[in-house]
């Protein structure tokens, strides 16, 4: 076995990762710079950030074949938690999520993303598994879909869709082919068209393109061709047969930036916030309060928002570029990992990661709707910062191992 | 490699996002940010309105105008508490003439929440004009537009059609999740709170631009108003004709109940509760001394007494213990038992017959004609407690009825469980028998349940559910929903003896009062024995007794004998009805209906 060296770390990734800290540190210092509430949050934003260094090391040291042999008993013990916050969690607007262990505060949707990785890389890593057959699909999809339900069960919408969209990239990564992923799709598009357009012919339209185009096996069609059918039979009625105010219930749902009342306000908030910061920026701790004093999560949720504003397009773009660095390093590590089951978690930490970059950043730009998740690695907050720390430790710890097989 | 491409497309959009923001629109929000703020206001949707079955109107939404306060944007929030000192809340409050301390507390509320505080509904002229004349002395204090619900009857119908109220905390908690806000509307009682999902509107919302002291200057061009979408409005099945009726029949009553109904399908036609209360009260916020006064004392004015009051059914039960004995074959029309002599003699006690006097030898349908006591204990025990409960549950009694009315009242109908538990078992049944074959004892009805007894008896047994809604608007007509009981099984002949027995108790019997020239009345009196005063007075029955149109029930609280209180009452509604002549039945009323257009000839 070779001695690991400090020189094979993958460097890009850990400043990147680092130099978003960073950011977050000090975009959290000017948010709860305010007379009032909040202040000295970034002392322990600090802390929190030392704790997490601390533990990605610990992380990145252990090898990685060890989490291989523990993915399903910590997916197992996650699991149990889920189960859990949904009888003893502690509600915060509306929807319970959070367990209080006495000396933290912890989300178990967070340690079930990344135990949900551990356990479909095992899984997919299997060479066995052929995913070409259709039925070679389903362990997989029942190991996303169970902490899928129970997150949605809390509720957390934002949260719930990480686990489908992981499920999909690691399909992917496992060599599932690309005809076969979008067929297995079709359904969701076809949900997906119907509430965008109401009608679903356009669904009809492309799926006889599509089938025209991919040619399925005979088997393979009148498979999709009555999953399809029966949704796009049942969906219509369903709808109408729903009272008025369940309708109402199901597009706040789907579409909560449709609420007057909350969070409609705080996107147009965060747009005028992010627009007046032009292209230089108003300068560090020099954003108007006028607009942030609007906006209540904008140490958490809307930290981009800040930066946006005080730091202009330029901090902005930084922040974008640091995290593309990131994502594609990850990818990177993926693709050079020669351990199955390395490869696989790389594949699903990343694209857990990149997720939720997306969903907040295209939030803070308006071209999303609310769903109260932070932004990995500067939103102020211990778990999640924490739960960063993990990812990143393990996508080191492939980055060392790289070579093994 | 297709995920980094996701990355770069990814990115992509979002450094799309950003340039089009902050170089594109980079002007427009930088005007936002310097020297205004965006607000959201709520756009209240109007509650549907209600009408009755000729399209007269019960209930709808007016505009009004509200004294709110808004909060102050954050940053003039320095300003706004130098402005906000003690006297300055004095001041607003005698300027809107409400209680200083409910001021401070809205005015709290609001700068904690950010959240309008409404500090006077439906404002008269005079404050409007002081707070427009005074409005920069007075920042955050603006007049705002909402609809405010309006029953143009006033106490008409007040029971039916519910109240609607400023919702509460803890309702605001449990319904947070279904798009209620402080300040909205909900259904309290009646109409307004079992069909409280179909009248409710949707708010709408527009962003508005504000100035640093929190008024109004533009509404933001960006992202198009939420324009409210009004409730359904309801169509009852309800005749203003027959409730009008009613409240005039009713006027003087001071504890009391009537309901009117259309055997034919159930429909409620009137309904009507003594006391009232008028329900626009309660769309302006009721102080807390007149809610005290309102609901505490003995007789509730809230109470809707057709459904949740439960009377003893007196007499009018002799029609169950009649069907019940013609059923089970214990007597026929000619049955004769032992003679009327004023009082029966079982089990070394006796019983009276309300006719001292004694009404002789009667056959069954004579019996039920003078309502004799007598003749009737003796069919009490031979009947039997099971078989009267069986005869009493056919009709419904004893069970809520399921109209769509909130808070129905069950009734009682005691069977041997229910005696067993509440005297022990094996205690003297034999003069219960007695008592419950005349409708006394432990039997508790709602009118409600006698209304529809008096129906299903009309129509041969068909069963009916009774319901106050015909239609809802915009959704297609409601089927008539279906009733909870079967048809109750009796022969026709059995049915024909009931129903000719309650035509002799109008047209010659104990009902006289409630004759109507030119028309068969069918109906029967009742005088129940009230352990806590005068007895109660009820009048049960149906009209025109050979095509009936109308069944109806009248409970007058502690005021004497069903014959001379209850059936003058049902009589004066009935010669209203039929009668192509209406007037010159009674003196005028000062009952006034806004709508009077509506009641001007009474065709049918």
């Amino acid at each position: 076995m070779r001695r690991l060296g400090a020189l094979e770390l993958d460097w890009p990734m850990l400043i990147a990762a680092l130099g978003l800290m960073a950011v977050g540190l000090f975009t959290v210092y000017s948010a709860t710079s305010v007379p009032g509430s909040h202040e000295g949050l970034w002392q322990r934003q600090l802390m929190w950030a030392g704790i997490a260094i601390f533990i990605a090391s610990i992380i990145a040291s252990i090898h990685f074949r060890i989490y291989d042999s523990l993915a399903y008993p910590l997916y197992a013990f996650s699991l149990v938690f889920l189960v859990a916050v949904l009888f003893f969690g502690s509600s915060a607007y509306g929807a319970k999520r959070w367990l209080d262990l006495g000396f933290i505060k912890f989300q178990p949707s967070e340690l079930a993303k990344i135990a949900t990785v551990m356990a479909l890389a095992r899984r997919l890593d299997d060479p066995k598994l052929d995913l070409r057959r259709f039925r070679h699909w389903f362990p997989p999809l029942l190991i996303a879909l169970v902490p899928f339900v129970l997150v949605m069960k809390e509720p957390d919408l934002g949260t719930s869709l990480a686990f489908p969209i992981i499920l999909v990239a690691m399909y992917f990564w496992a060599g599932m082919p690309v005809s076969h992923l979008v067929f297995g799709l079709s359904p969701v598009f076809n949900v997906a068209l119907f509430f965008v357009t109401g009608s679903l012919w356009w669904f009809a339209g492309l799926f006889g393109a599509l089938l025209v185009v991919l040619r399925p096996r005979a088997p393979v069609l009148v498979a999709l061709v009555i999953l399809n059918g029966s949704v796009a039979m049942v969906l219509p009625r369903m709808w109408e047969g729903l009272h008025d105010y369940q309708k109402r219930r199901i597009e706040t749902f789907l579409n909560p930036g449709q609420d007057p009342h909350g969070s409609g306000y705080q996107i147009i908030q965060s747009k005028v916030a992010i627009g007046s910061g032009g292209v230089v920026g108003k300068g560090y701790l020099k954003g108007t309060q006028k607009a942030l004093a609007f906006l209540p999560m904008r140490h958490t949720d809307f930290i981009y928002s800040v930066v946006g504003e005080e730091l202009g397009l330029w901090g902005a773009m930084t922040v974008v570029i640091l995290y593309a660095l990131l994502l594609l390093r990850g990818y990177t590590v993926a693709l050079r990992c020669r351990h199955g089951f390395g490869s696989l978690m790389a594949v699903g930490l990343v694209t857990a990661l990149f997720y939720h970059v997306m969903v907040n950043m295209l939030m803070t730009i308006g071209w999303a709707p609310v769903t109260g998740l932070p932004l990995p690695l500067l939103s102020y907050g211990g778990t999640a910062l924490i739960v960063n720390g993990v990812q990143i430790g393990l996508l080191q710890n492939l980055a060392l191992r790289r070579r093994e097989v | 490699m297709a995920l980094a491409g996701a990355v770069l497309a990814g990115f992509g959009s979002i450094t799309a996002g950003l340039v089009r923001l902050q170089v594109g629109e980079h002007v427009e929000m930088s005007r936002l940010a310097r020297d205004n703020h965006i607000r959201l206001e709520v756009l209240r949707a109007p509650r549907g309105s209600i009408y009755d079955c000729n399209g007269v109107l019960l209930a709808d939404s007016a505009p009004s105008f509200s004294i709110v306060f808004r909060p102050f944007p954050a940053e003039s929030l320095q300003t706004g508490r130098s402005l906000l000192d003690s006297s300055w809340v004095a001041r607003i409050a005698g300027l809107v003439e409400a209680d200083t301390g409910e001021v401070r507390t809205a005015v709290a509320l609001a700068n904690k929440t950010g959240k309008t505080a409404v500090l006077r509904r439906n404002a008269p002229f005079y404050i409007r004009a002081a707070v427009e004349e005074g409005r920069d002395g007075l920042p955050g204090v603006e007049v705002q537009i909402e609809p405010l619900r309006r029953y143009p009857n006033g106490i008409m119908a007040a029971h039916l059609l519910g109240y609607a109220g400023e919702i509460n905390d803890e309702e605001l908690v449990e319904r947070q999740p279904l798009g209620y806000n402080p300040g909205d509307l909900i259904g309290r009682s009646g109409i307004e709170r079992s069909y409280e999902d179909m009248l409710r509107g949707q708010d709408g919302a527009e962003f508005v631009i504000v100035n640093a002291m929190g008024r109004r200057v533009s509404t933001l061009s960006e992202g198009p108003p939420r324009l409210p979408v009004a409730g359904h409005d309801l169509v009852l099945t309800l005749d203003i004709k027959v409730q009008q009726a009613l409240e005039e029949a009713m006027e003087d009553v001071e504890r009391g109940a009537a309901i009117a109904i259309d055997p034919r399908d159930g429909g409620v036609l009137g309904l009507v509760s003594r006391p009232a209360f008028d329900p626009n009260e309660f769309s302006v916020g009721l102080t807390q001394e007149r809610w005290k006064s309102l609901t505490g004392g003995g007789a509730n004015p809230l109470l809707n007494r057709v459904i949740q009051g439960v009377y003893p059914p007196g007499s009018t039960f002799k029609v169950v213990t009649m069907l019940g004995a013609l059923r089970y074959g214990i007597a026929n029309a000619g049955t004769r038992l032992v003679p009327c002599s004023g009082s029966y003699q079982f089990g070394g006690r006796s019983f009276g017959c309300w006719k001292r006097e004694g009404h002789g030898s009667l056959d069954f349908i004579g019996a039920l004609q003078h309502s004799c006591d007598v003749y009737f204990y003796q069919i009490g025990p031979r009947l039997g407690l099971a078989r009267l409960e069986q005869a009493a549950r056919d009709f419904g009694l004893g069970e809520r009825t399921g109209i769509d009315l909130p808070e129905e009242k069950k009734g009682l109908i005691p069977n041997e469980a229910w005696y067993e538990r509440r005297f022990g078992a094996g205690k003297g049944r034999k003069g219960t028998m007695l008592n419950l074959a005349i409708g006394q004892g432990e039997l508790l009805v709602t009118p409600l349940q006698l209304a529809l007894m008096m129906a299903e008896v009309s129509t041969d047994g068909r069963t009916v559910r009774p319901h106050v809604v015909r239609e809802v608007r915009g959704t297609g007509p409601l089927t008539p929903p279906r009733p909870a009981r079967d048809h109750i099984a009796a022969d026709r002949g059995n049915w024909k003896t009931l129903r000719q027995a309650l035509a002799l108790v109008v047209e010659s019997g104990t009902g006289t009062a409630a004759r109507v020239p030119g028309f068969a009345v069918a109906g029967k009196t009742g005088t129940a024995q009230n352990p806590h005063g005068e007895d109660h007075a009820l009048f049960v029955g149906y009209a025109p007794a050979d095509d009936p149109r109308i069944a109806f029930a009248f409970v007058i609280e502690n005021s004497g004998h069903g014959g001379s209180i209850a059936a003058p009452r049902a009589g004066f509604v009935l010669r209203r009805l039929l009668l192509a002549d209406s007037t010159a039945v009674r003196p005028p009323s000062t009952l006034a209906v806004a709508t009077g257009d509506s009641l001007g000839g009474s065709g049918d």
